[in-house]
């Protein structure tokens, strides 16, 4: 049921974008990250939204399913509509009762609402065409010059492949404890928040001793086949540039230096 | 306590057209023990889920004692008292400081009831269970594997249910824990006259201890009766990637080979008695 | 390999794997319980978790399952992206991390509840920053607005919050960690040495987020 959400946004097709190695994709996430909070007018805002919505069009996923993807966030963008139409002072347009609405402050609810929108949908972009196992590989990569300082790159990368891998086992039995204790009385579902904190504690004193006992197991597995914590890992599929990457490169660098020229 | 499931159809809510149950039609009678087999994937948690309403289902009703468990007004409490489950492993549930806290968890909600009343029901499910009343004072965790399954049972036991649907009961145990368990299993129905549904992957012990067996597959019921009617269409159980007992491979393979034995045996000494008396008659 | 060193190996294997689990935990609890406290602020239970780690393992542990937890949110259900990420990580790690820290110099009852409070204030007071500082250049809005905010929405969230970590956390505690040691699954005392990040390392990283905090702060202007 919830391995669908585990595995995040993926949504997987065969376009062009998909294909790129995470590390692009990474660093081109950033770049457009850092490129959101680089222009203040409208001019900027138009050219970077033409950009997304160009590579929302490479990526060949449908729009209805990003929207679907960012719609807990929906709540978010009105509010930020709202504070910028009511608290912004002015030139007047017109009042109602005791509301003010100004030039200022209907430009600016439109601009950073369809900014903030803007920038979900490019935060998304990244999940919504890597697998995480590709961006923990990517991120990795990308970290792996830190090691020499004595950031643990290696341990870190293999924790949270070890967390994707564990969340759908760890969710059935915690779904499974909550069915068993649910039918001996534990209430999960009433509004009184003390009834629901009192059945906390048989839902996670045994998820925490299940979840232990494979952890442990797990480093019994890793260590009988040779894990080391220090030393350098071969990949099963190693991370490698094709020439789509080196023309995905300059197009985000050609990207970025229109931005700041705007 | 009869429980009537009527033209069930269950799907999961993401998925649009895969039915995890198919007009599943199931009737059983108060006091029977039911056997309910088929392979991993075949809907049979999910339909125990619909029984004791944590899965609501697309389409269908399900009937228990002809109340229909979904119709407004139905005490949902009193269900979770009457039908009793134990889940697979249900030893992975038991979180309590000791074992008697684990086992009243249920009753201890009971305003009706004092200490001195919970005490009691304690006591008497661990003789039911043959259990030392030492274990009582023990944390879950020091105990054995089939201790704590009997742990687990025995919380499930103390709400009095009039219902038992055992998920997989022996599974994981060694021999003399699992035939403990299917002892008490036994008894539970025979001297209690606790309906149960026992769900199992083991076919020798289906065929010991159960009156009529369903047979499920892809969501369907494609088998429903007596134990000796199941187990002797050998074909389609296998197509189900299920297996009869080994005593019934043993009478099919005998009769094969031309030996008149009876077809309808299918328990081990069952199956020694008839072999024994049908090679006196035959003439050694 | 000495004996000595195959036993340092095996004790930090098993606390990378411990840790690992309990970052899977938090990102589980973030994804099966919330519960709505103000307007489209919710509430869940993912500080109690990784409290819970640091109490057992110590502050560096807690600010490793922090990272973890968060950085696997961000690339599978990423919604506000890496600054989100960053937030949930402050968040929890100025509660955390601070009560680990005084609890691991004196384990006992009241250094856990002082430890937890101080934590508490730290992490109300730092969320009320981010909120003002941060907040507003990624919405793009207006700094007087949030401030507006700021004390009927904010505060109470970060104060209900807090209450209800430390709240679940004691109900916990206690339970969960006697569990463990009864059957071994977690190390009586906390032999794995060295620790897995060093203490440079972590003052780096502090220093460079105050300095990326900065330059955020002057690029908007």
């Amino acid at each position: 049921m919830f391995k669908n959400a585990v595995f995040g946004q993926y949504y997987s097709t065969d376009s062009l974008i998909h294909q790129l190695d995470p590390r692009t994709k990474i660093i081109g996430s950033i770049v457009l990250f850092i490129s959101f909070f680089m222009y203040n007018d409208y001019r900027g805002y138009i050219f970077i939204t033409i950009v997304l919505y160009t590579v929302i069009r490479v990526t060949e996923i449908p729009l209805k399913y990003i929207l679907s993807c960012v719609r807990f966030v929906l709540m978010l963008i009105i509010v930020t509509m709202f504070f910028n139409l009511f608290f912004r002072k002015g030139e007047v347009i017109f009042t109602y009762k005791y509301i003010v609405f100004t030039k200022e402050g209907i430009y600016a609810a439109f601009l950073s609402g369809g900014r903030l929108l803007n920038l979900v949908i490019g935060a998304s972009l990244l999940t919504l065409t890597t697998m995480p196992t590709g961006i923990t590989s990517g991120l990795e990569c990308l970290f792996s010059p830190l090691a020499k300082v004595g950031v643990p790159v290696g341990a870190m990368a293999m924790m949270i492949s070890i967390v994707l891998r564990f969340i759908p086992i760890l969710f059935d039995e915690f779904h499974n404890i909550i069915k068993a204790q649910t039918v001996r009385g534990g209430d999960y579902e009433s509004k009184n928040v003390i009834k629901r904190l009192k059945s906390l504690l048989p839902a996670m004193l045994p998820l925490f001793v299940s979840a232990f006992r494979k952890s442990n197991e797990l480093a019994v597995a890793m260590e009988s086949k040779g894990y080391q914590l220090k030393s350098m890992r071969s990949k099963m599929k190693p991370l490698y540039y094709l020439k789509e990457d080196y023309v995905a490169f300059f197009c985000i660098v050609f990207y970025f230096v229109i931005v700041i020229c705007l | 306590m009869s429980i009537k499931i009527i033209d069930l159809c269950y799907r999961h809510n993401d998925q649009r057209d895969f039915f995890a149950l198919k007009n599943i039609n199931i009737r059983i009678d108060d006091g029977e023990l039911v056997g309910l087999i088929g392979h991993t994937g075949s809907g049979k948690s999910t339909l125990l889920d619909n029984i004791i309403r944590i899965k609501k289902p697309t389409s269908g009703e399900i009937l228990i004692n002809d109340l229909n468990i979904h119709e407004k007004g139905f005490k949902v409490d009193r269900l979770r008292q009457e039908v009793g489950i134990l889940f697979q492993h249900s030893e992975h549930q038991l979180f309590a400081e000791t074992v008697y806290d684990d086992i009243a968890f249920g009753v201890r909600n009971k305003k009706m009831l004092d200490e001195k009343q919970k005490k009691a029901m304690v006591y008497e499910i661990l003789e039911l269970l043959d259990l030392d009343k030492s274990i009582l004072g023990k944390s879950p965790f020091e105990l054995s594997g089939g201790e704590m399954r009997l742990a687990a049972i025995a919380g499930v036991l103390i709400m009095k249910p009039k219902v038992l649907l055992l998920d997989e009961p022996t599974v994981g145990l060694d021999p003399a824990a699992r035939k403990r368990i299917l002892n008490i299993i036994l008894q539970l129905n025979k001297k209690q006259n606790i309906t149960i549904l026992l769900v199992s992957h083991n076919m020798e012990e289906i065929a010991e201890v159960t009156s009529r067996v369903i047979v499920m597959d892809k969501g369907n019921i494609i088998l429903n009766g007596k134990p000796e009617y199941v187990f002797s269409h050998i074909e389609t159980l296998e197509k189900s990637n299920l297996r009869a007992p080994q005593a019934a491979y043993v009478i099919y393979l005998l009769r094969q080979r031309g030996i008149n034995v009876r077809s309808d045996v299918i328990t081990m000494s069952d199956a020694k008695r008839e072999i024994i008396s049908t090679f006196f008659k035959e003439g050694g | 390999m000495s004996s000595k060193e195959e036993r340092n190996t095996n004790e930090q294997l098993k606390k990378m794997t411990a840790l690992a689990m309990m970052s899977a935990i938090a990102f589980l609890v973030v994804a099966v319980i919330r519960i709505p406290v103000i307007l489209f602020l919710k509430y869940e239970p993912k500080d109690v978790i990784i409290m819970l780690g640091g109490f057992i393992f110590g502050p560096t542990s807690a600010f490793v399952i922090s990272l973890v937890s968060s950085v696997v949110e961000m690339i599978t259900v990423s919604e506000t992206g890496i600054l989100g990420c960053i937030m949930n990580i402050i968040s929890s790690c100025s509660f955390a991390c601070t009560a680990a820290f005084i609890y691991k110099r004196k384990k006992n009852l009241v250094s856990a509840i002082s430890g937890m409070t101080i934590g508490y204030v730290f992490m109300v007071i730092c969320m009320l920053a981010w909120n003002y500082l941060i907040t507003p250049i990624y919405m793009g809005y207006p700094r007087e607005a949030v401030a507006e905010l700021l004390i009927p929405v904010f505060l109470p969230f970060n104060l209900v919050k807090g209450a209800l970590n430390i709240g679940i956390t004691m109900l916990l505690y206690k339970p969960i960690i006697i569990t463990l040691r009864r059957l071994n699954l977690i190390p009586k005392r906390d032999t794995a040495k060295p620790e897995m990040i060093s203490k440079k390392v972590i003052i780096g990283a502090i220093l460079l987020l105050i300095v990326a905090a900065i330059a955020l702060l002057i690029l908007s202007k």
